[in-house]
């Protein structure tokens, strides 16, 4: 079962292996971005593609790791779908291991938005996870107690530690003036 | 120095610059700076009972239809449930398309309410409480076929009389064969089979009558049928419409069937089912045959 | 030919990226920053200090035994270690500015600087600057401020020395609060009798350390203020606090 959400219907991409190439270069155009995929492991395209593709490369991933290098049938699929043979080496004999016990799916795919200027076409990146290219979005690292961080805190503590005081002085100021005119009423009222 | 050592060290193996070396990949990935790309393994629970990987085949109507806008999971397993008691009644051999059988219901016109029919099975499909099969055989000179549910209650008893698979899911063509390949006798005796053997799988090529046709056979892969011996423009017609591609569209087989992971699940409950039913069923064979219902 | 001995080996195990590995070193003689070599330049540049079996080490200490070592730099989860070590330095770095600020008729006689404490915000330095009533301009400041920013380009190692007590006293035999100083420092040592004195290109002062690996880690270095305060053990002295930003941590000029 694919880990990944997939179109209850595929999509057709009359265009995608070229004008009027129809469903065979739709296939043709798949097999080549598969081929991308498990070459490069990150590769950037037209969303509708590239998401197509992923379909293909995690199912093929996922019958390679039930099926194992001795299914003629899985053999013949990974022959078919990956345009350089050498790769189906790298499929049964890395990422087939890469990903035992992989409880998500194998791959990522990442929105990058749409094109800019001209016509908008929506483009994505589509990589194998594990791969060793720097990560698309980057880990935040914990920069509480930087030494930088840890200077601003203490000054904006101290800042508001110096507000409260001039406040409390400024109301001390306040009682002590009115003390002194309940002092002056008693006084006017006694004599 | 020897030469053949001195090439090799000059030829350097030839790699496209656009090209990576796992070995390269590899060591970067399980570099500690690529952290970020590891996610946690999980352990598969290995000690729960798993159906054969076979059984799917054998009882091919518990998985439901996987068209996606019909799934619907408790009517699924409602059914499986209503199926497995029906199974509890009646006992429905294991058959395939090609198998011998003789089907006995009952039919109130008929001479003692019950009629019995012998046939060559050349379909089977359906799903679930809807599963059914089709049954040919010639009967005076007139092709006949008889189209059955698996589960239907009027059906008294289901008998393999051959057991054996053929080169094709459907033999629909039989209809457009001569009469003595889908002729078999009503009063045919049961085929025994040795105990542990596998289906045996019937080779025989089919010889079709002339043309015209139910259907264009020619442009079905049909492994089970002799040359056509059509002329040439039905095969170069047959190549037009073709569609090589969607043998390898793993997409498309997807999403026309059940994927694996659910097949597991259903055959591993109907395996479990299916061990208790078995036992009263040969419980019941050992007593002998009850008062008819 | 006494001096030149065997050289033994330490089996060092790193930790940390790019890679875990074990390297053969020499004994007394590689340090952290050898190591830091041999894996890679990131580490070179980017290392302030190191842990050796868990405590924190000198980038150019020599190893003594087999030993586990990570290296630590501004940006780690747990920066603490560093942030001490840079603060300690940057104090240090005070003391040899104001011996070398002023004019040669003053000499200016240097005592000590209390624990390192980030959260203080300023790193200090007490010594005694034989200038009772002077109050420092702007710009006064700003020279000093400028011989500790300039050092970054210098990029001066800190090296560590133990010495022995009578070397200790003779070396800062023109600093009074130093001699009296030493006695004790040299009691809290492992020995008993060696002081730990750090060097700093020309400038040498006692220090228990560690320090960071090089003045190459300052990218701003300001004195911001000279006050008086009185010293329970060595009289009036005047107070030199700062502030400094190391380099891996870049702050917005606007």
């Amino acid at each position: 079962m694919l880990r990944i959400p997939i179109k209850v219907t595929a999509r057709k991409l009359p265009h995608a292996g070229g004008r009027g190439s129809g469903p065979q270069g739709r296939i043709n155009k798949m097999r080549k971005l598969v081929t991308a995929l498990i070459r490069h492991e990150r590769i950037e395209g037209q969303y509708q593609w590239v998401d197509e593709a992923r379909g293909y490369a995690e199912r093929l991933i996922l019958e390679a790791q039930r099926n194992g290098d001795t299914h003629k049938g899985t053999m013949e699929m990974a022959d078919y779908w990956l345009l350089e043979k050498d790769l189906v080496h790298k499929l049964f004999k890395v990422l087939v291991p890469r990903y035992t016990n992989y409880p998500a799916s194998f791959t990522q795919l990442w929105s990058l938005g749409e094109t800019f200027p001209g016509r908008p076409v929506p483009m994505a990146v589509l990589e194998l996870k594990g791969n060793p290219w720097p990560p698309v979005v980057p880990k935040e690292r914990d920069q509480r107690n930087s030494l930088v961080n840890i200077l601003l805190d203490q000054a904006r503590k101290d800042y508001r530690q110096q507000k409260y005081e001039s406040i409390a002085a400024l109301e001390l100021n306040k009682q002590s003036e009115q003390q002194t005119s309940n002092i002056d009423d008693s006084s006017a009222s006694t004599s | 120095m020897n030469f053949s050592l001195f090439c090799s060290a000059l030829v350097v193996p030839c790699r496209f610059s656009n090209t990576l070396a796992t070995k390269l990949v590899e060591r970067h990935r399980k570099s500690k700076l690529a952290s970020h790309t590891r996610e946690e393994a999980e352990t598969k629970d290995t000690t729960v009972l798993t159906a054969p990987r076979d059984y799917k085949f054998v009882y091919p109507e518990f998985l439901p239809d996987p068209t996606w806008w019909k799934r619907d999971r408790i009517r699924e397993k409602l059914e499986r449930e209503d199926m497995m008691r029906r199974r509890s009644v009646i006992e429905i051999p294991e058959f395939y398309v090609g198998t011998v059988m003789a089907v006995e219901s009952s039919d109130k016109y008929a001479p003692g309410k019950k009629n019995r029919f012998v046939g060559i099975c050349i379909q089977r499909g359906g799903h679930g409480l809807r599963a059914g099969f089709t049954l040919r055989n010639v009967i005076d000179g007139q092709g006949v076929e008889v189209q059955y549910d698996l589960y239907n209650p009027t059906i008294i008893r289901l008998e393999v009389l051959k057991l054996e698979k053929r080169l094709d899911d459907e033999l629909l063509y039989l209809r457009d064969a001569p009469q003595e390949y889908s002729t078999v006798p009503f009063d045919m005796e049961p085929v025994v089979l040795p105990p542990g053997i596998a289906v045996p799988i019937n080779t025989m090529k089919v010889k079709l009558g002339p043309r015209p046709w139910h259907e264009r056979w020619e442009r079905q892969e049909l492994k089970g049928v002799e040359d056509l011996g059509l002329p040439e423009r039905f095969y170069k017609r047959a190549a037009e419409v073709a569609k090589p591609w969607q043998k390898h569209d793993l997409m498309r087989d997807y999403r026309l069937a059940i994927n694996e992971d659910e097949t597991e699940e259903i055959m591993t409950d109907v395996y479990g089912k299916m061990q208790g039913i078995e036992t009263q069923q040969k419980l019941r064979r050992r007593q002998g045959p009850g008062p008819a219902k | 030919m006494a001096l030149i001995t065997r050289i033994e080996k330490v089996q060092v195990v790193h930790h940390g990226p790019p890679e875990d590995c074990t390297l053969l070193m020499n004994k007394d003689l590689s340090t952290p920053f050898s190591v830091a070599m041999h894996i890679g330049e990131l580490l070179m540049t980017r290392s302030v200090v190191a842990l050796v079996n868990g405590e924190p080490w000198d980038m150019h200490k020599p190893f003594t035994e087999d030993c586990e070592l990570q290296f630590l730099h501004f940006k780690d989860d747990q920066p603490d270690i560093p942030n001490q070590v840079f603060w300690r330095s940057c104090s240090f770095i005070l003391g040899s500015i104001l011996e070398r600020a002023f004019k040669e008729e003053i000499h200016v006689e240097l005592c000590s600087f209390p624990r390192p404490n980030v959260r203080s915000g300023s790193f200090v330095y007490d010594a005694d600057l034989k200038l009772p009533d002077w109050k420092p301009t702007s710009a006064e400041l700003n020279c000093l401020s400028r011989i500790g920013a300039k050092l970054q380009h210098d990029d001066i190692r800190f090296e560590r020395l133990d010495v022995d007590i009578s070397v200790a006293l003779k070396m800062f035999q023109d600093n009074r609060f130093k001699i009296l100083q030493i006695p004790s420092i040299a009691a809290q040592s492992p020995s008993g009798n060696s002081v730990p004195v750090y060097r700093m290109g020309d400038h040498v002062d006692i220090t228990r350390g560690p320090l960071m690996s090089s003045t190459q880690h300052i990218a701003r270095y300001s004195v911001t203020t000279v006050s008086d305060i009185d010293s329970p053990d060595f009289g009036r002295l005047k107070r030199i606090q700062g502030l400094a930003i190391p380099k891996q941590l870049p702050v917005s000029d606007a």
